[in-house]
């Protein structure tokens, strides 16, 4: 098999067999999740399978047509970044499936949630393998969609529905962002394949130099921070938690929000080495980093805890990514990349712990737990691999990766000169110093210290190996990683940085490097860790008052304003704009109407009224014209009915007689029985109602609506005059060949009725359809009161 | 020799309006109708796809109605129209299924089917005339089936018919003003150029523009056309009518109106601004570009204040055309094409989520979202097709929203629109908020008692309701996953319509008696 149908196979699997799944699950019942266990696993065989490849310093791409009137097609490329996602989320994806085995009860609805699963999956693969940013951005937001029905996956619960609309709301809106920089992307490079753009220096300097530059990648960030809740977006991921366990921690810690991640570094050698970068990216991170491992101090849930780590470790990776000159673009993508593959391995590992906790004592609060070391040794031992390795004890992965972290920020810092010599070091320094003082915390808290009285089951145990296998399996890797760094090193990490920062790159990660000033740093977390770590639970009570004291230094705040107001304020505007009496609404047309008649007029009407009018009206005509004007005033302001509608049909008959005049006998006698036939419905209709007007009508609605009346009539007027004076030269009216044909051709001496049956009968049957539906109209009313009675 | 393929315009137009006629007279036997009424929506359905593939092929068809050229109507048949009326007999032939269940007996027997047949007759008429007072009368018709059918009663009541009387008021004043506007426009377009026949028109016009007789005042009849056919889109400030006609009418009526019914408003600016005032387009752009991001605006923000659930589809409408004629007011192919594909895809997926509502409100026996919650349990399939309506329309992947979205933003993007692209983005948020939240709503949440809310609750939905909501969820579907024909097909109708010479020729380029 070629390493793209490997690719293609390694992305679809997931769906077709996640489609699939709800008719295997009738033969499976309850083993169904071993199923979803064995499609992840065949997805990490495909993505094992190209590796080798990848390694060796090859690059896959592969095309399948699919809207080639967009110019965008269905493209894979993988590239170590790709691929180490790849093994991340199908690697994670078998082992999360397995644990879930053990921790989600056979009661659960279990087709819909391992089928959903396997759709995040395969939307995250297709997500990472994507080689244009349309196909991205559907991967992406279908990864979003998926996160949304896993967090709501308890469906009736306040909580998780509340989680999902967040989650949902933050990432998918980002997602949207996202797309509008990657048109912009396209407006000024004219692609939508990613390759084509890092492969092509031109290309790429010539985006770094458009005054568009900027603007897509705001917007793109704006997409990826979303996803990996930095900066004002973070709030998402707490409230995600409602999710069931597994899922926290295959989706909200080790693959879908590092989604922001993986574009960040996709998109690095885009953008990285401006300034724009490094002020956008690292200082959200540093800002995030920061205020996300302080934020986590407050949080009594074990998951909660996580949570806040997860944003700040995410910030983290956003820091070292951003770390750019002009000179070096890729100052922390080696760091960076690293504790990226390390962060999945011991925050997944930490949240498998979690989930173990929780399903054993039934809580996830960590201020009711303590002095489990006994009755759960191996959990324990697990726990503290993972914590240890999270706060950067040698000689696991963490310490290795936090390492390089330091060392790119002095070298960063160094760069960059002035105070930030120390200032972005010391910064690294501080949030390497909460991240310690949470990790130990999760230890402390649960394992260490006295089991309290009461609020415990009585008997917890370590729970079946299908629970801890996974979480052990991790915690080897951990140690793995820290000891014999070459493995990920050569085979992750190299071709990934090659990758990005578009040149061979050959790293030399070691346990024991000298005293170096990255190894003081380290020990000065320890130091100003432990310290902190002894206040823990004051400065917990502080943020609380905090809090308490000013709820609104939050972004939740405003979220929940914005959300729950959201009804309100729009009804208040709704039900202005739609007040609901039918005048108003004429009022609009009527102004639209003015309105579209006043543009042209202004803009091109030199002369509104045409020069040449001829002024010579027969006495009897203008006779006529008067009585018609005092007819049409009196229908509009004669106080009674009866009077008014006498008003109304003599207009009439007065048109009835110009049409006389005018030559037109048909059309008067036509005129003749509309008007008598109306004035006595009018008539009839008048005995059931009241005889005079009797609303009052204040006089500044009088005058708005005289006013507006008389500018429509006046519209009305200065159109007609101007249409009337004739059809424009070297034109002739059609009038002429019915005058010459009439007869000839269709038999008839009266013109306008053969153009009523014969030239345009098409139009009279719509007509008699029109007036066969009136009389249906009417009969449906009549019959549907008949019904109410 | 007379084959029956070439006559296919006409036989879309008068077959209907015979078999109305037909059924006035069967009125009697409600069985027959049912029958007779499917399988001519079904032959029409065929008979529309060929006419568009005939148009595909062979390139634009005119016909005469009785051989009198231009001085006579001729019906056209251009991509444009004939993709119209495939929409129309798609979505009209799912409807009418779904309205054998869902109409109230007695409605449905007294006069549905024949003021249904009308409203077909009256959208096909629309679209294939090449006549433009031929127009105005296939209006009068779309207006008063629609009134009609406004008024019929779905089972179980659940809109009173006193909300019916006041909503069909307002549509009748409000149209029946805007139809006056056509009128006075019409005519006076008549009397500047004496022609009726829109190409014979748009000649006429370019001929002045190049001699440079053409009267300022063209231009103010052009912009008249403006409120005419907005006021069928229901773009502000002309939409007024519509938020309170579609949620009262009963859900197979409002998913023609919403799916079908104010396209024709689209549809009309499209054929009369690229068509006849091709001089009037610098200023028709900026003005129609302004509405349409006032409608999304307006759309959006009352969709999101609203508890009813067809009142909020119906706000979702007004908005999601104002994306439609944002595309239009590029005037681009490109943005066109975004227009027709955005049209498409919301012509199915609302009527869809509209039936779908039909189904909810069958089964919750409101219409008042407050009142549902938790049904995901109870009406799983309705839930996950109100999730595939809902996605669509706030433009996520992999439906045909989406690519509708895409296609929007990358025409707007490419051609420098960035405030209009700017709005029109962010409130696509807005419908992303509205939409889920509907959902959330009704289907998760914490369960209400269902029974407790109006006799119809046990009901569950029966399959003929199912079958056409489910036809039109694969539809959206296959717009997002397989787009390729859609956006083929709107790509070679954008050129169509802004290369008119071919439908001129079409029309004008023929012996007259």
């Amino acid at each position: 098999m070629d390493s793209f149908t490997a690719i293609t196979i390694a992305v679809f699997l997931p769906f077709v067999l996640a489609g699939i799944l709800p008719a295997v699950a009738k033969l499976l019942k309850d083993k169904i999740g071993w199923y979803a266990s064995a499609t992840a696993l065949l997805s990490l065989l495909m993505v094992a399978q190209v590796a080798p490849e990848i390694i060796h310093g090859e690059t896959i791409q592969g095309t399948i047509e699919w809207l080639p009137s967009m110019g965008i097609n269905l493209s894979f490329y993988a590239d170590g970044l790709s691929i180490m996602f790849g093994f991340i989320v199908s690697g994670i994806g078998v082992i999360i499936m397995s644990y879930s085995n053990g921790y989600m009860s056979t009661k659960e609805d279990l087709p819909r949630y391992y089928q959903q699963l396997l759709f995040f999956m395969g939307s995250m693969l297709g997500m990472v393998f994507s080689a244009n940013t349309i196909q991205l951005f559907i991967f992406w937001e279908l990864t979003s969609i998926t996160s949304f029905m896993l967090i709501g996956y308890w469906r009736n619960r306040p909580m998780s529905v509340y989680g999902a609309t967040k989650s949902l709301l933050i990432t998918a809106s980002g997602g949207l962002f996202m797309l509008a920089g990657f048109l912009v992307l396209h407006a000024i490079t004219g692609t939508f394949d990613i390759p084509t753009i890092l492969h092509n220096e031109s290309i790429r300097e010539a985006l770094q130099n458009h005054h568009l530059f900027i603007y897509a990648l705001i917007l793109i960030f704006i997409g990826a921070a979303s996803k990996s809740a930095q900066g004002p977006f973070y709030i998402w991921l707490p409230n995600a938690m409602e999710a069931p366990t597994p899922v926290s921690a295959f989706l909200h810690s080790a693959t879908m929000v590092k989604a922001g991640i993986y574009l960040i570094a996709r998109i690095h050698p885009m953008f990285s080495g401006t300034e724009a970068w490094f002020i956008l990216v690292s200082g959200v991170g540093i800002f995030t980093m920061l205020l996300a491992g302080f934020l986590a101090f407050r949080q009594t849930d074990i998951k909660g805890i996580l949570a806040y780590s997860t944003i700040s470790q995410l910030a983290y990776l956003m820091t070292m990514y951003g770390y750019t000159t002009h000179e070096e673009p890729g100052i922390g993508v080696a760091a960076a990349t690293f504790h990226l593959l390390n962060h999945a391995t011991f925050k997944a590992c930490l949240f498998l712990v979690a989930g173990i906790v929780a399903h054993e004592t039934a809580t996830r609060d960590i201020t009711k737990m303590g002095g489990l070391r006994k009755e759960m040794p191996i959990t324990f031992i697990v726990a503290t691999i993972g914590a240890l390795s999270m706060a950067g004890i040698p000689p696991l992965n963490g310490f290795l990766s936090k390492e390089m972290f330091y060392e790119a920020s002095v070298e960063m810092g160094h760069l960059l000169g002035g105070p930030y010599t120390i200032l972005i070091p010391a910064l690294a320094v501080l949030g390497g110093v909460f991240t310690f003082a949470y990790s130990i915390k999760l230890i402390d808290g649960i394992f260490l210290g006295k089991r309290p009285t009461k609020g415990l089951p009585e008997h917890i145990h370590d729970p079946s190996m299908v629970m801890l296998a996974p979480a052990i399996f991790l915690a080897g890797l951990i140690i793995l990683f820290g000891l014999v760094p070459s493995i990920p090193v050569h085979n992750f990490i190299e071709p990934t940085v090659s990758g990005i920062i578009l040149e061979e790159a050959h790293l030399h990660v070691k346990l024991w490097h000298g005293f170096t000033t990255s190894l003081m740093m380290t020990i000065a977390t320890f130091i100003l860790g432990i310290l902190i770590y002894t206040q823990y639970d004051r400065i917990a009570e502080w943020q609380n008052r905090f809090n308490a004291m000013f709820p609104w230094i939050s972004v939740n705040y405003y979220y929940d304003g914005a959300v729950n107001n959201a009804k309100d304020v729009t009804f208040k505007f709704s039900s202005r704009m739609q007040p609901g009496p039918v005048k108003n609404y004429v009022i609009a047309v009527l102004l639209l109407t003015l309105a579209m008649f006043a543009i042209p007029a202004m803009m091109l009407g030199t002369n509104l009224i045409p020069q040449n009018l001829n002024f010579d009206v027969p006495l009897y005509e203008a006779l006529i014209f008067l009585f018609m004007i005092v007819a049409a005033l009196g229908a509009a302001l004669l106080p009674r009915y009866l009077p008014a509608i006498i008003a109304l049909s003599g207009l009439g008959y007065l048109v009835a007689l110009l049409f006389i005049y005018l030559q037109a006998p048909d059309l008067a006698l036509t005129q003749v029985l509309v008007e008598t036939l109306s004035t006595i419905i009018f008539l009839l209709a008048l005995v059931k109602i009241p005889q005079k007007f009797k609303e009052h009508i204040p006089t500044t609605t009088l005058a708005r609506d005289l006013i507006i009346s008389v500018a429509v009539s006046v519209m009305i007027f200065i159109l007609l005059i101007n249409a009337t004076q004739g059809i424009v030269a070297p034109f002739e009216s059609l009038s002429y060949y019915f005058i010459e044909k009439s007869l000839a051709l269709a038999g008839g001496h009266n013109i306008v009725n053969v153009i009523i049956v014969d030239f345009r009968g098409y139009d009279t049957l719509g007509e008699i359809s029109v007036l066969c539906l009136a009389a249906l109209g009417v009969y449906n009313l009549i019959h549907s009161r008949g019904e109410d009675e | 020799m007379i084959s029956l393929s070439t006559h296919i315009p006409i036989i879309l137009i008068a077959t209907p309006i015979l078999v109305a006629a037909l059924m006035i007279l069967l009125r009697k036997q409600p069985g027959i109708q049912k029958v007779l009424s499917v399988a001519v929506s079904f032959v029409m359905l065929i008979l529309s796809v060929i006419l568009l593939s005939q148009v595909w092929s062979g390139g634009i068809q005119a016909y005469e109605v009785g051989e009198w050229g231009k001085y006579g109507i001729i019906l056209v048949a251009d991509l444009l129209s004939s993709g119209m009326v495939v929409l129309t007999s798609f979505v009209s032939f799912l409807s009418l299924i779904y309205s054998l269940d869902y109409i109230e007996r007695k409605s449905l027997s007294a006069s549905y089917y024949p003021l249904f047949s009308l409203l077909v007759a009256g959208l096909n008429g629309s679209f294939l005339t090449g006549d433009i007072f031929n127009l105005f009368v296939f209006f009068e018709l779309l207006l008063l089936s629609s009134c009609g059918l406004v008024i019929a009663n779905e089972q179980g009541g659940v809109t009173k018919s006193s909300d019916k009387m006041e909503a069909t008021f307002k549509y009748l004043v409000l149209n029946m003003l805007s139809s006056i506007v056509m009128l006075i426009a019409v005519s006076s377009l008549y009397a500047t150029t004496g022609t009726l026949n829109m190409a014979d028109i748009s000649v006429k016009l370019s001929a002045m523009s190049a001699a440079g007789t053409l009267p300022w005042y063209v231009f103010a009849i052009a912009l008249m056309f403006v409120v005419v056919f907005g006021n069928k889109a229901a773009i502000f400030p002309l939409h007024y009518w519509l938020p309170d006609v579609h949620p009262t009418a009963p859900s197979p009526i409002s998913a023609m109106l919403s799916g079908v019914l104010i396209k024709v408003g689209a549809y009309g600016m499209l054929r009369v601004f690229f068509l006849i005032f091709i001089d009037t387009l610098d200023i028709f752009k900026p003005v129609i570009m302004y509405l349409a991001l006032a409608t999304i605006v307006v759309g959006a923000i009352s969709a999101v204040a609203q508890t009813d659930v067809k009142r909020l589809l119906a706000y979702s409408s007004v908005s999601q055309i104002g994306y439609v004629f944002l595309g239009i007011s590029f005037g681009s192919i490109y943005g066109i094409t975004a227009a027709l594909v955005y049209l498409a895809n919301h012509a199915v997926a609302k009527s869809m989520l509209f039936l779908t509502s039909g189904g909810i409100i069958h089964h919750a026996g409101t219409r008042d979202m407050r009142k549902m919650g938790g049904m995901v349990d109870s009406a799983p399939l309705m839930s996950l097709l109100f999730l595939v309506g809902a996605m669509s329309i706030a433009g996520m992947p992999p439906l045909g929203g989406f690519i509708a979205k895409l296609s929007l933003f990358d025409a707007g993007i490419g051609e420098q629109y960035y405030f209009a692209i700017g709005i029109a983005l962010f409130f696509a948020i807005f419908t992303l908020f509205y939409m889920f939240r509907a959902m959330l709503l009704m289907f998760w949440g914490e369960k209400r008692d269902v029974e407790k809310y109006g006799e119809y609750s046990h009901h569950g939905t029966s399959l003929l309701m199912t079958l056409p909501i489910v036809v039109l969820a694969l539809t959206v579907v296959a717009f997002g996953i397989y787009a390729e024909p859609l956006i083929a097909l709107a790509n070679a109708t954008a050129h169509q319509i802004l290369d008119p010479q071919p439908y001129i020729d079409a029309v004008l380029m023929r012996v007259v008696r």
